[in-house]
């Protein structure tokens, strides 16, 4: 693995300091409200508005713009089905954004399965059909290293154990118990290693995983899709309502409160929802500008 | 009335001639037995008209108006076709069938729920529950997506002290395949066809719920009341299905659910073809 994707292309962190990952991503649930095709073309946009096509050729696009820009993609069923569609053209600038690691693909299955009603043949299979595909058409760079379960309803053991035996490295959910999760920010145990089988010996079926802050949300006051009505950050001093002094306030304060909850300097925000990014310049254009007007303040000695 | 009993060279199966109902299992090869009585009871889905919660049960959320099960019907009429197969009717949208096979080791129970009348007002989630004589002290087993199976304690949670606020709802689990209840002497398994959600409510009772049908949606995003019909079931969904009952010693169990549990995953597939044997076979 010559590349530069993976563990490769992380961004430099800066130790001492309070370090927030936006973790920029669209939930695309693979049927709901709409069919999955629907949900693919935007049809029946009356129903709920979203358009997973125009997702992927606008995020691509914005990444295209800047190399530091960062996405995570999940559901190979909508995946797959804009990749075929694709010109060469577009696969190849595609595959160069996944082999530096700007484009990753995360859980990679097929879909983000129930964990409840599943079977387990029946999730290996599926998990089998997305990281085929990923593989067949990337290689190595395009093999997730963490699962991604953001919205199921509760989590099952058998779950955290395949994950491991697939050979992820780590797991991150939305859902759980309200009662779990007040005792959990309490003991700072929102991270933690779940040991997900009696019968395997360790470390096997052991799997790092990760409580996210806020479901999959953004914090509040930070979502910048077209879908949300927060303020853009308005940073030209001759325009009214020039704002950036108070978002980056509010970003402190927002990681500072987040980071009271979690054990280390790294602290993840989840910088999407459900079919974000169907005009993914109005994201990447504030969080390019919220990244710059932090970071400025903190080499000014903000921790 | 019923048979006595049905039975095959592993299994007998009582039932109670007074009310048709299961009455007894019996382990032929451990010379086990246990009460055992099963019946159909329902929910009264909540419609979030209370004082408590503004909840409504739906498509996503469990929430009972009230912890006790409503009977559908306290004596089955049964009918017996022949000696390992007893037909069970409780009333005209329940009704059961209970076979043994003669080579199986499991007691076979295909019960059929639907259309789940609503022409009351009531939503009903359906349960099959089986009250035996052994004694789980609050203890009940599931497995995780069929493979291992984890032990689960009524009002208990193993990573935090648990404030219960749904006596019932707050008790169920996913079962994709098995389920059980166990003393030192007796363990009862139920293997399902499906995944469902079960639970123990009281010692040595393990209910399953079969069917749900709501009025009123629980407001999760999906925006309507689960309520099934087609036009194959314009009056409401029918659905059959099977569960399987396995009583052993507590030792002995897993090498009895195991494969049953396997065998009902990965069925025969059966294919026909008219006339004589295909071609060049």
């Amino acid at each position: 693995d010559t590349s530069s994707c993976g563990y490769k292309s992380c961004h430099a962190t800066v130790p001492n300091m309070l370090n927030v990952h936006l973790v920029p991503h669209t939930h695309d649930d693979v049927g709901w409200l709409k069919t999955v095709d629907q949900y693919f073309y935007g049809g029946r946009n009356d129903i709920q508005h979203a358009g997973v096509q125009y997702i992927l050729d606008s995020v691509v696009g914005q990444l295209l713009q800047n190399p530091e820009r960062r996405f995570i993609y999940v559901e190979t069923a909508f995946f797959y089905r804009w990749w075929k569609n694709q010109p060469p053209s577009m696969q190849k600038a595609v595959r160069q954004l996944v082999d530096q690691g700007r484009l990753e693909f995360v859980n990679g299955g097929w879909c983000m399965s129930d964990e409840a009603t599943t079977h387990y043949s029946a999730v290996i299979d599926q998990m089998t059909l997305g990281l085929r595909f990923l593989n067949d058409t990337f290689g190595p760079c395009g093999r997730p290293r963490v699962a991604w379960h953001i919205d199921p309803f509760g989590h099952a053991r058998e779950h955290a154990s395949m994950f491991a035996q697939m050979g992820y490295d780590g797991f991150f959910f939305g859902r759980l118990d309200y009662q779990d999760r007040t005792n959990r920010i309490r003991t700072l145990e929102q991270e933690l290693l779940w040991r997900a089988s009696e019968s395997l010996e360790p470390p096997y079926a052991d799997l790092f995983t990760g409580i996210l802050p806020n479901g999959y949300n953004p914090p509040k006051g930070f979502c910048w899709d077209q879908s949300c009505d927060d303020a853009p950050i308005m940073d030209d001093p001759d325009l009214e309502d020039y704002n950036v002094d108070d978002v980056v306030q509010r970003f402190a304060a927002a990681a500072n409160s987040q980071a009271m909850a979690y054990k280390t300097k790294h602290i993840i925000m989840t910088m999407g929802s459900d079919f974000q990014y169907e005009n993914a310049n109005l994201w990447y254009k504030n969080l390019d500008k919220l990244i710059r007007y932090v970071n400025t303040r903190q080499a000014n000695g903000s921790q | 009335g019923p048979p006595a009993a049905i039975q095959n060279k592993f299994v007998r199966a009582t039932f109670d001639p007074a009310t048709g109902l299961l009455d007894s299992l019996t382990n032929l090869e451990t010379q086990q037995t246990i009460r055992l009585t099963q019946n159909f009871y329902w929910y009264n889905a909540s419609d979030g008209k209370s004082s408590i919660s503004d909840q409504a049960s739906g498509a996503y959320i469990f929430r009972p108006n009230s912890s006790s099960p409503f009977i559908i019907s306290c004596t089955a009429e049964t009918e017996s076709i022949q000696l390992q197969e007893v037909r069970q009717q409780f009333g005209p949208w329940v009704s059961q069938v209970i076979r043994l096979h003669s080579n199986s080791k499991a007691l076979e129970m295909e019960w059929t729920v639907g259309p789940v009348p609503i022409a009351d007002g009531l939503g009903k989630e359906v349960i099959t529950r089986l009250d035996s004589s052994i004694a789980s002290s609050g203890v009940f087993y599931t497995d995780s997506n069929g493979r291992e199976v984890l032990r689960r304690k009524k009002d208990f949670r193993p990573t935090w002290d648990l404030r219960q606020t749904e006596p019932v709802a707050g008790n169920y689990y996913p079962i994709n395949s098995r389920a059980y209840i166990k003393d030192d002497k007796d363990q009862l398994t139920v293997v399902t066809d499906r995944s469902q959600g079960g639970s123990s409510i009281h010692d040595g009772s393990l209910e399953i719920m079969l069917h749900r049908r709501l009025l009123h949606d629980d407001w999760r995003g999906v925006g309507e009341p689960l309520n099934e019909m087609s036009g194959v079931f314009p009056l409401g969904l029918v659905v059959r299905g099977r569960l399987l009952l396995s009583l052993t010693p507590p030792a002995l169990a897993a090498d009895a659910h195991r494969p049953l549990a396997q065998e009902n995953v990965l069925q025969p597939l059966l294919s026909f073809t008219e006339g004589g044997p295909p071609p060049g076979s």
